[in-house]
């Protein structure tokens, strides 16, 4: 069990079904969807929950889920008008669907999403991990619950270890945790937390963009280990993107970090 | 992979000398022998030390000194100085700058310095080792000999002395110890071999922090860290299975890695952008000591010493 978010090693997908709202789960699926997807809708119904299922256009599943649900849809239509991946027209539609929500009066907003959706946009690993980090601070921001059920045999290994290490919580049959986890914080508007280095380097540089332009308070007080080029990453992202400041840095983070004069012109803060 | 090392050229002696005749007599020949011939040479001494190499090649019929540049080490220790350490940005201005002019005819460079001289006599033992890996780095990607002068000094502690040795790879000159130290026995020694896919740093480090599970959480931090970026350099630079050794001796803890291609790894200087290649100057703050040696099968073994 990974020991800092949650991360659920089963075969048995009705651990999804468990999650106190709100909740945004990485729900790796090997075989069955739609059965656990109708338990998933059913509960959010009954909750008093406005309720999408989203899944490709034209999918069985997602057909399935129609009447069930308050809505189904394909992201690709009703975010994107059929226009290619956006992340940023997607959080919008997120914002847009939470409000309309609130004023019809549900007690809270759900999206149970077959992301075979994505398929058809062909978007890249780092689209997808950088799409699902920042969907965890819009998600979070909303007090929404999102389940993102990524099928193994839609995606490549690389790409579900990446949203795995974006999501707080991810249900997936096989032991591989991700090494390092991105997820929207509590205090601070992100944590950073595992170990980052080669193996995860690219997925590493995805997440972190998705903190550009939002606050970049980072707490890295739970982070294990990261290497020098993860350090650059930080230095560069800052560098590009807008200032960061960290929290909590480890002691060698820390030491390291003023060794190599990583951040001469001060995009980077050292918070205590 | 077999990490015995292949004899090392003595590319950097200490010589402790106790007056300046006896420096002159150690260094005199060399440099006599270098510029006569036409070679580069660096000198960066005393006044009276400068004057004294002045009379000894005047002496041995050296006339044409055209190959031979001369500076100040007093003024030059004043430039490279920030506070109480030496600056690595100062030191490239005004002492590699030099050192690498004299290279661009792709000879080696002859180099006597006393720069950590200057701090050692001054007691500013720190400075000294700090400004003797300076050179190190210098020596990444410039082809020169480096002699340091030291005096003996009455009061050095032993343990500084020989850090100093340490530092080296061979002593000349009067001997700064009644019995020169001879090295102990390991405590103990790890070695464990890794393919080099990009999940061998991770698999490197855990070998490592597993090893020091039961030491101090900051020797285990940096020993990760120092490993982690020796591991990553093998597998993008070198392309071949490594070998991590572990080594625990006379308190310091020794973290080897040994790749099977050639060429050595050569830490970039601190530039105002981000660049790449900080890992070595990283590695070169952590560090007591560092260095690169070939090993028997022409692959390079790259050597971290931590203190404990």
């Amino acid at each position: 069990m990974n020991t800092h978010h949650d991360l659920m090693v089963t075969d048995d997908p009705r651990a999804v079904l468990d999650r106190p709202h709100p909740f945004h789960v990485a729900w790796l699926v090997d075989g069955d969807y739609a059965p656990v997807a109708r338990q998933l809708v059913d509960r959010s119904i009954a909750a008093g929950r406005k309720t999408f299922a989203f899944g490709p256009l034209g999918g069985a599943d997602l057909q399935a889920l129609d009447g069930a649900a308050t809505a189904t849809a394909d992201p690709a239509e009703i975010g994107l008008g059929g226009g290619p991946f956006d992340a940023a027209a997607m959080y919008a539609t997120f914002h847009e669907q939470a409000a309309l929500a609130r004023e019809e009066g549900f007690a809270g907003f759900t999206v149970v999403a077959d992301m075979d959706w994505l398929v058809p946009l062909a978007p890249t690993t780092a689209d997808i991990v950088t799409f699902e980090a920042g969907l965890d601070r819009v998600v979070a921001d909303l007090g929404a619950s999102v389940v993102c059920a990524y099928r193994r045999r839609s995606f490549d290994a690389t790409t579900l270890l990446g949203a795995l290490a974006v999501h707080p919580t991810g249900v997936t049959a096989d032991g591989e945790a991700p090494p390092f986890r991105l997820v929207a914080g509590g205090p601070t508007r992100w944590r950073l937390m595992g170990e980052v280095d080669l193996a995860v380097h690219d997925l590493f540089v995805a997440a972190l963009r998705a903190t550009a332009g939002d606050g970049r308070d980072l707490d890295i007080s739970g982070l294990e280990f990261i290497d020098v080029a993860g350090m650059r990453a930080i230095s560069r992202a800052a560098a590009d993107e807008g200032p960061i400041v960290l929290h909590g840095a480890p002691r060698v983070f820390e030491r390291a970090w003023k060794a190599a004069q990583f951040d001469s012109s001060g995009h980077v803060q050292l918070a205590s | 992979m077999n990490l015995q090392t292949a004899p090392s050229a003595q590319r950097h002696v200490v010589c402790f000398y106790t007056d300046d005749d006896d420096l002159a007599s150690v260094v005199a020949a060399d440099l006599a022998e270098r510029v006569r011939a036409g070679r580069p040479a660096v000198v960066i001494a005393t006044a009276g030390h400068a004057a004294a190499f002045d009379a000894a090649l005047t002496g041995l019929g050296v006339t044409d000194r055209a190959s031979l540049v001369v500076l100040d080490a007093h003024e030059t220790l004043g430039r490279i100085m920030r506070g109480d350490r030496p600056d690595p940005d100062l030191f490239e201005r005004e002492v590699g700058t030099r050192v690498r002019q004299a290279a661009a005819g792709g000879d080696e460079v002859w180099a006597f310095g006393e720069l950590v001289g200057l701090l050692w006599d001054a007691g500013n033992v720190g400075a000294a080792l700090e400004l003797e890996t300076l050179w190190e780095v210098l020596a990444r990607d410039v082809r020169f000999r480096l002699a340091c002068g030291y005096p003996i000094v009455q009061g050095a502690g032993d343990d500084d002395v020989r850090q100093v040795c340490d530092l080296h790879t061979a002593v000349v000159g009067k001997e700064p110890l009644a019995a020169m130290p001879s090295p102990r026995p390991p405590v103990w020694v790890e070695r464990r071999e890794f393919e080099p896919d990009p999940t061998a740093p991770r698999a490197a480090r855990r070998f490592v922090t597993g090893t020091l599970a039961r030491s101090e959480p900051h020797v285990r931090d940096e020993a990760a860290l120092v490993v982690t970026e020796l591991a990553t350099n093998a597998v993008i630079h070198a392309g071949t299975p490594f070998v991590v050794e572990l080594e625990r001796v006379d308190g310091v803890l020794r973290i080897a890695v040994a790749d099977d291609a050639p060429g050595e790894p050569a830490p970039q200087p601190l530039q105002t952008d981000v660049g790449s290649g900080r890992g070595l100057v990283i590695i070169s703050a952590l560090a007591r000591n560092w260095g690169v040696d070939r090993t028997a099968t022409g692959g390079k073994l790259v050597w971290v010493e931590l203190p404990v």
